[in-house]
């Protein structure tokens, strides 16, 4: 069927736990997609990553079909996990509220790669250090 | 519930940033509105521009504890805030107003499954739910395709729907008195969804549906695919090799005509009409004489 492109949006939702409400429901009704559909796919592809957030990018086509493809959690979702943190600090600059190792980052980095723009792993690296000074957590070697 | 939004704006080039600052923040869900590439074929590997837009919803009871956790996560970055207040709709059920009971040609009309219709005499009703797929009448490309289909199909002649999506062409045909038809797509969504589709209308007896990426020999009269110019002329060769009778083309900008026209010309068929709606164009071709001859 033609495929026409009408819209695309990216969502950022907890996996596996997908519903109607906010912001499934507004970002993807206003496009007259099937809502339930595409929480029960999504939630479907996700279940086996529970307590991560995976984000989603949707194409919505012009006859209101859609297709998805999931992306890589945030840095932030994966520094805390390996951090083993609730969340990160309020006041990075004076506040340190953990850290990760080196081997860490590399592991971050990775995971992260396909979803930055980035040539080489070292690049990728800089980036999520980047994101772990911003949210107050050390790096070490 | 009422709900408040809160559209977070910042520079493009941020967005990872805030994403990343937001999830240790705390925040589990928000949307993030994507520019389109100018293509209007869709390029699911090549990502979309980011337009430095965030939306974050929260029910109005925890709004506060919302902004508060925002105010703290986003500190750093230059990111402004506008909050709105909205009632919450049904979500899951309010897509449906886009999809209603409508006419296709003379004889055929399509009805949501959740829709009521009193059929007129005449009248050929094909029971739809699009679920994720393609195909629900609403686009122009499927309205001509149907339309060639009506005006060419012999009774009793056995058809072909290539990138079938919801089954709407296999199952119209059907009940425009084709004695048997045959489904296939590259999404297997697509072809579950045909599948209970023509079930739906019972004509699940008659109706056979597979995933593949190109059409596979079947025993055709009719073939009709609705795909796209470029992917047709991709696979003219194995849509030329099952055409029994006639072969629709269908979900072609009309600038592209003549590049699929010829590329069918060029494998032995011959035009035998079209239709037109908007910038779309359909085409229906068929072999100078009958084959075998």
């Amino acid at each position: 069927m033609a495929k026409k492109v009408t819209a695309k949006v990216k969502l950022a939702l907890p996996a596996g736990k997908a519903n109607p409400a906010p912001p499934v429901g507004p970002a993807l009704g206003q496009h007259g997609i099937n809502i339930m559909e595409f929480c029960k796919a999504y939630n479907a592809q996700t279940a086996d990553k529970a307590g991560m957030v995976i984000p989603v990018e949707i194409t919505v086509y012009a006859d209101r079909s859609f297709s998805f493809i999931l992306k890589t959690p945030p840095t932030g979702v994966l520094l805390i996990k390996e951090a083993g943190l609730d969340k990160g600090s309020g006041k990075p600059n004076t506040q340190k509220v953990g850290q990760v190792t080196k081997a860490q980052v590399r592991k971050i980095a990775e995971i992260k790669m396909p979803d930055l723009n980035c040539t080489s792993i070292e690049s990728a690296m800089r980036q999520v250090e980047g994101s772990a000074r911003a949210a107050g957590i050390v790096v070490v070697d | 519930m009422r709900y408040v939004t809160f559209a977070l704006s910042f520079s493009p080039h941020l967005l990872e940033d805030v994403e990343a600052a937001l999830a240790m923040g705390g925040f589990v869900h928000w949307s993030v509105p994507l520019e389109l590439d100018a293509e209007d074929e869709p390029q699911p590997d090549v990502p979309a521009h980011t337009t430095g837009r965030i939306d974050l919803h929260a029910p109005v009871i925890e709004a506060e504890e919302a902004a508060r956790g925002m105010e703290v996560a986003l500190s750093r970055l230059p990111v402004t805030i506008l909050r709105s207040e909205q009632d919450e709709e049904d979500w899951a059920e309010g897509w449906k107003q886009y999809w209603k009971v409508q006419r296709l040609g003379s004889r055929i009309v399509v009805r949501p499954t959740w829709e009521h219709y009193q059929a007129q005499p005449g009248d050929l009703v094909l029971d739809l739910d699009p679920r994720q797929a393609f195909g629900t009448g609403t686009h122009a490309t499927t309205r001509l395709a149907l339309a060639l289909l009506e005006e060419h199909l012999q009774e009793g002649e056995a058809v072909y729907d290539v990138g079938c999506g919801t089954g709407l062409l296999a199952l119209a045909a059907l009940k425009l008195g084709a004695s048997r038809a045959w489904g296939v797509d590259n999404d297997s969504v697509a072809v579950e969804t045909a599948l209970e589709n023509l079930a739906r209308n019972g004509e699940d007896a008659r109706f056979e549906a597979e995933r593949a990426d190109v059409p596979l020999p079947r025993p055709a009269d009719v073939v009709v695919a609705n795909i796209l110019a470029d992917v047709l002329i991709g696979m003219a060769d194995a849509l030329v090799a099952t055409t029994g009778r006639v072969l629709i083309l269908s979900g072609i900008i009309r600038r592209r005509i003549p590049d699929v026209e010829a590329a069918f010309v060029v494998r032995g068929l011959v035009r035998l009409g079209n239709s037109v709606e908007d910038d779309w164009e359909a085409l229906i071709m068929g072999w100078p004489e009958p084959r075998g001859s």
